[in-house]
């Protein structure tokens, strides 16, 4: 029963490296490399994969499906709290639901495991390469789930999410990006175009100072509230705010929003700033600058500026117009069947004019972008596209997007388990009708 | 006995199918009792907020979701004590105030008719004015009482004495007397008001109702009658707090509320909308609208008299009517409306046939059969087990093809967690009806029938939690049956490999600790087994969360998110490949190899229902606290599972068996060689 070697269920037996005598000379490159390609290391990986996927899952409970993706998967250590488990419980288990577990453990990040992963999967195949058409089907599927890997790398760095928003019989030139703001200062002196200097949001920290010259005064920030929600009145007592909306109107602190929530919340920052004289301590005032609010004007040695905290927006080449939107209801019922955006993208760059329709799962394919249904304005004004950048070649000629990607990984993956598992299947059966 | 084992299987498979053909039939009504059953294959648009509202359905249907959202129970018991199906509660409860409406219709016109009054003194003296024309409900009561003085005075005198206007009096009085001898007193049906339908299950609200508790806490509305307005406090308070989070009594007090207005709407005939649009573009109207519409305009939808005539009949006893009156407006749906009328028909009797309860049973059976089939009799009875999961199987596919025709959804297995439950029982069964082919011991039968009956069994509980609506109409992102098709079916089938793993594990650690059957024969082929199925469920399971993946890329614009269910599902990736790995390794046996499929069940059920507990996430379909308390129910029985396994071999009875043999085979001696699954060879 307890015999050494490991046999396939059909008995032939496989060479195991597991099992591999190490030998007695110094320390090599092959021993390292064989050690490192050992079938333990990929179930114990396996193993942390599965406690990091799970942990990755109860957190966004919690927090959004962005910082989940960030600080889990795309980090290379992350800091689970016990409090995250307690969810499990509360779920599961009746464990109350205002208890509160305190401390937490470090665990490994999905970078770290993904690159040990591809290391564990080269070695093995750099240790045990053989070309027969016994091993073709693992050869495929191994090569699939390099590929796969690789994607999930590159969409980390590249593939950049966000939103277009464009109220019918209107256009849109620009995206904004559902996660970051920035603070812009608009200078509409000059009647054909607009001046727009921007800040990042991450620049806007508790009592930073922001001097620069492209701004037209320094900027004090008073404090700064990632997620926030309007309240009717300013705060009784101390209020920040010194001139603009803020006088009238207040913000109290969210948590987070869940990115991936069935309403698709987007955090709505929130700051108090005040403006300082170019290069002196003379306040020109304190302001409420919110997602919330509208542009506020700033005068400035005569000259009127406009400053508003908005979503980050990136500007396009083309134009996109919508002409109609569809909020389709199941009859009888307020069940949505379907939405859809007829628009007409213009792109005078390289002479694209075209109407397309955009609907639920059917996005438009436009150069390295897509254009998704995602959204819709209150009481169907307009329509919410979510424009994504997939990694790829962004050549003059577009030819090779990188979302083929996934499609082609996933094709070699499953053909190779087909094949190694129909191999084995048929020789298993053959020797079985023998018997 | 040879003759007999020959024909043994073939003669239960033959009255199984006579079973199933009997159990499909229609049912048979006479011509001199209500075709109610007719009556339920009317189609309707259910309307409403709940998840089954949109769709065009059979009345049985609707009757069934209905009565299940206000007692939880798909039939009742009327004032009789009886037993009835829930389209004799709706049709009761439809037609309850249908004599009413018709009576005040008919009085309307009534009341319109012209009374002639020729002499110019007696109008004045009533109060009318010179000219002009009078109508029988200008009558009031003043009115009426100095035309009744006038002609008690005339009757009081012989009749040849009778002036012009004593004549005149005696006209008008006579026209008066022939009109309200016209006007109708509709009576309202009582007995809906009196079936104990109405699920109060909260101590506190049943005390604000001043009534007793009993056993299934229902109750009629005659007797919650008495506390409505106290009860209608509560409501009326309840709303106005509007946004704050309900304690228990309150929450109850509003579902009870809600089933009030439910059934309130369904005596009114606001809900559903049974009238279906004479043109094709215009929506269906609810059949009170469109016969208000109808009094009002006084040429409306001929659909709508049509229903009313057949809901008058019921409520005046007229069988004749209604039947007659029903057969003219099937015909006419089925020219209007062939396809909707048709699938209305085959839905109304897939609703009476009720497939799965039968597979249930029959899956039962099977399990019975090849059980015994390993103590007595194994060859016939082995075969009769496999040829009646077979049939049963058969029945199982047509109903999944039926369900298929009816959301004109072709190749699309999966559309809720219901449908998962019955598309991974039927897996399950094909599974191991397919290894019970290769391998013919039997175990590939126990699993069938014992996974087909428990995923059957699931999906019953399922449909109940959505009171019997398993087809609702599916969100717009969800609407697309090419990856229904290809990524549902492929993930759900993964989950059955995975299940179908997980209990030949069971089957192998059951065996070993607590029979003598584990052999080394049987230790081999269940490790095959096994291993086959993992194999299997490690190639659907990843493409099928890959294809799901494609579809995220289509629909949402990316590939991977990390959204909670779609790390459910790549869990289960994981873990099959983490187990092949570990066998590859050589870390794992075929013992170790059962365990770790159990902990593969515990994956699977997290990913299955788990994941949406949560209540986070693009997947998330809905918080179940009863689903929650099953799921814990089912992770401590595999634990427990676990545990039993982890005992030391030397505490299985296998092995002890195993041990005594080989001590016994070096004292040359032979015992009796145990009974064993694998010897039950066909």
């Amino acid at each position: 029963m307890a015999s050494k070697t490991t046999q396939w269920p059909n008995g032939e037996q496989i060479d195991d490296v597991v099992d591999a005598v190490p030998a007695r000379k110094a320390f090599q490159f092959r021993d390292c490399l064989k050690a490192l390609s050992s079938l333990r290391l990929t179930v114990i990986l396996f193993v942390l994969a599965l406690f990091l996927v799970f942990f990755g899952t109860l957190a966004q409970v919690d927090q959004s499906n962005w910082t989940v993706v960030k600080s889990y998967f795309r980090s290379y250590a992350v800091w689970v709290p016990f409090q995250t488990l307690l969810r499990f419980a509360q779920t599961f288990f009746w464990v109350p639901k205002d208890a509160y577990w305190p401390g937490g453990f470090p665990f490994i990040g999905g970078k770290v495991l993904g690159a040990l992963l591809m290391a564990n999967l080269i070695a093995a195949h750099l240790v045990r390469f053989r070309l027969s058409l016994k091993r073709s089907g693992i050869l495929i599927l191994h090569a699939g789930l390099m590929l796969l890997l690789v994607n999930e790398f590159l969409t980390d760095a590249y593939a950049v999410e966000g939103h277009m928003t464009i109220v019918t019989g209107h256009s849109s030139n620009y995206v904004e990006e559902s996660n970051a703001s920035e603070l812009a200062v608009i200078d509409r002196s000059d009647p054909k175009e607009d001046a727009v200097t921007v800040l990042p949001a991450s620049f806007l920290m508790n009592g930073a100072v922001i001097r620069d010259e492209k701004l037209p005064f320094d900027i004090e920030v008073v404090k700064y509230m990632k997620n926030s929600a309007l309240t009717d009145r300013p705060p009784p007592q101390d209020n920040p705010a010194t001139a603009g909306a803020g006088i009238a109107t207040g913000v109290s602190e969210r948590p987070e929003g869940r990115g991936v929530d069935k309403d698709q919340r987007i955090d709505a920052p929130s700051a108090y700033v005040t403006f300082k004289k170019k290069g002196s301590d003379q306040p020109l005032g304190t302001y409420l600058l919110s997602m919330w609010l509208r542009e506020q004007p700033v005068e400035v040695d005569g000259k009127k500026y406009e400053v508003s905290l908005r979503t980050k927006r990136t500007y396009k080449p083309y134009t996109v117009h919508l002409d109609r939107f569809d909020h389709d209801l199941y009859p009888g019922s307020n069940k949505p069947k379907n939405y859809s955006s007829q628009v007409r993208l213009i792109d005078p760059t390289r002479g694209e004019n075209r109407d397309t329709l955009i609907s639920m799962n059917n996005p438009l394919r436009y150069g390295v972008e897509t254009f998704y249904q995602s959204g819709v304005l209150p009481n169907d004004a307009g329509t919410i596209l979510q424009v994504v950048k997939s990694p790829g070649v962004t050549a003059a000629d577009y030819s090779l997007p990188g979302w083929i990607i996934p499609y082609v990984a996933c094709t070699m993956v499953s053909l190779g388990m087909i094949i190694h598992f129909l191999i084995h299947l048929t020789g298993f059966l053959s020797l079985r009708a023998r018997k | 006995m040879k003759y007999l084992g020959q024909f043994f299987p073939w003669m239960v498979v033959l009255l199984g199918g006579v079973y199933f053909l009997i159990a499909a039939l229609p049912p048979f009504e006479r011509d001199d009792e209500m075709h109610i059953h007719k009556f339920g294959q009317v189609p309707v648009l259910e309307e409403g907020t709940t998840e089954s509202a949109g769709r065009i359905k059979p009345l049985s249907s609707v009757a069934r979701n209905d009565l299940m959202a206000i007692s939880g129970q798909a039939d009742f018991t009327d004032e009789n004590g009886k037993t009835q199906p829930a389209i004799t509660w709706l049709l009761d409860v439809m037609s309850s105030q249908i004599l009413i409406q018709q009576a005040d219709a008919q009085n309307e016109l009534i009341r319109n008719q012209p009374i002639e009054i020729n002499n110019a003194h007696l109008r004045e003296m009533i109060g009318f004015l010179k000219d002009g024309p009078v109508v029988f409900g200008d009558f009031d009561r003043a009115k009426l009482l100095k035309l009744l003085e006038e002609v008690k005075r005339i009757e009081a005198m012989p009749d040849d004495k009778r002036s012009d206007f004593d004549n005149a009096v005696m006209a008008v009085f006579h026209q008066l007397e022939f009109a309200a001898r016209q006007m109708k007193k509709g009576e309202a049906n009582r007995t809906p008001l009196t079936y104990k339908v109405f699920k109060i299950d909260n101590d506190q609200v049943v005390d604000l109702f001043g009534l007793k508790r009993r056993s299934g806490f229902r109750y009629s509305i005659d007797e919650c009658s008495g506390k409505m307005d106290a009860f209608m406090e509560r409501v009326r308070k309840i709303m106005d707090s509007e946004g704050k989070e309900l304690d228990l009594y309150d929450t109850k007090v509003m579902e009870t509320y809600r089933r009030f207005v439910l059934f309130q709407r369904l005596a009114s005939l606001e809900s559903p909308w049974d009238v279906p649009p004479m043109e094709k573009q215009k929506t269906w109207q609810p059949l009170g609208a469109a016969l208000k519409e109808e009094d009002l305009s006084g040429h409306g939808n001929p659909l709508a008299s049509s229903l009313e005539k057949i809901l008058i009949a019921y409520a005046s006893n007229d069988v004749k009517t209604f039947n007659s009156e029903l057969a003219v407006y099937h015909e006419r749906l089925r020219d209007l409306y062939p396809e909707e009328s048709k699938k209305a028909d085959f839905e109304s009797l897939i609703n009476h046939f009720d497939p799965f309860m039968h597979c249930m049973v029959f899956y039962g059976l099977v399990f019975l059969l090849a059980c015994i089939s390993w103590v007595a009799w194994p060859g016939p009875l082995h075969r009769a087990a496999f040829w009646l999961a077979a049939l049963t199987l058969v029945v199982h596919t047509a109903t999944l093809i039926s369900r298929m025709y009816l959301q004109d959804r072709y190749f699309v297995f999966v559309t809720n967690l219901y449908s998962s439950a019955i598309f991974i029982g039927w897996g399950c069964v094909l599974l191991g009806l397919i290894i019970d082919a290769i391998f013919k011991n039997g175990i590939g039968i126990v699993a069938a029938s014992v996974l087909g009956f428990c995923s059957l069994f699931v999906a019953r509980y399922l449909a109940s939690t959505s009171n019997g609506e398993t087809m609702e109409m599916l969100q717009a992102v969800l609407d697309t049956n090419f990856w229904l098709a290809t990524h549902v079916s492929c993930v759900t089938f993964g989950y059955m490999a995975t299940f179908f793993a997980g209990f030949l594990g069971i089957v192998y650690l059951v065996l070993g600790v607590f029979t003598r059957l584990l052999n080394r024969d049987l230790i081999k082929i269940l490790g095959q087994m096994i291993y086959g199925v993992v194999c299997f469920a490690t190639l659907l399971s990843f493409t099928g969360t890959v294809l799901g993946g494609i579809w995220a890329d289509q629909s949402w614009g990316r590939f991977w998110g990390w959204d909670p269910k779609e790390n459910g599902a790549v869990l289960i990736v994981i873990w099959n490949a983490l187990i092949l790995h570990a066998r590859w390794a050589g870390l794992v046996k075929q013992r170790g190899m059962a365990l770790l499929t159990i902990v593969g069940n515990m994956i699977t059920g997290w990913s299955w229902f788990g994941t949406n507990q949560l209540g986070v996430g693009l997947h998330a379909y809905g918080f179940n606290n009863e689903l929650a308390v099953g799921l814990v129910i089912f992770w401590f029985s595999q634990l427990l599972m676990l545990g039993i396994g982890l005992a030391p071999q030397r505490y299985w009875r296998s092995f002890d068996s195993m041990n005594q043999k080989s001590v016994a085979n070096r004292g040359a001696t032979s015992g009796p060689k145990p009974a064993s699954p694998a010897v039950a060879r066909r």
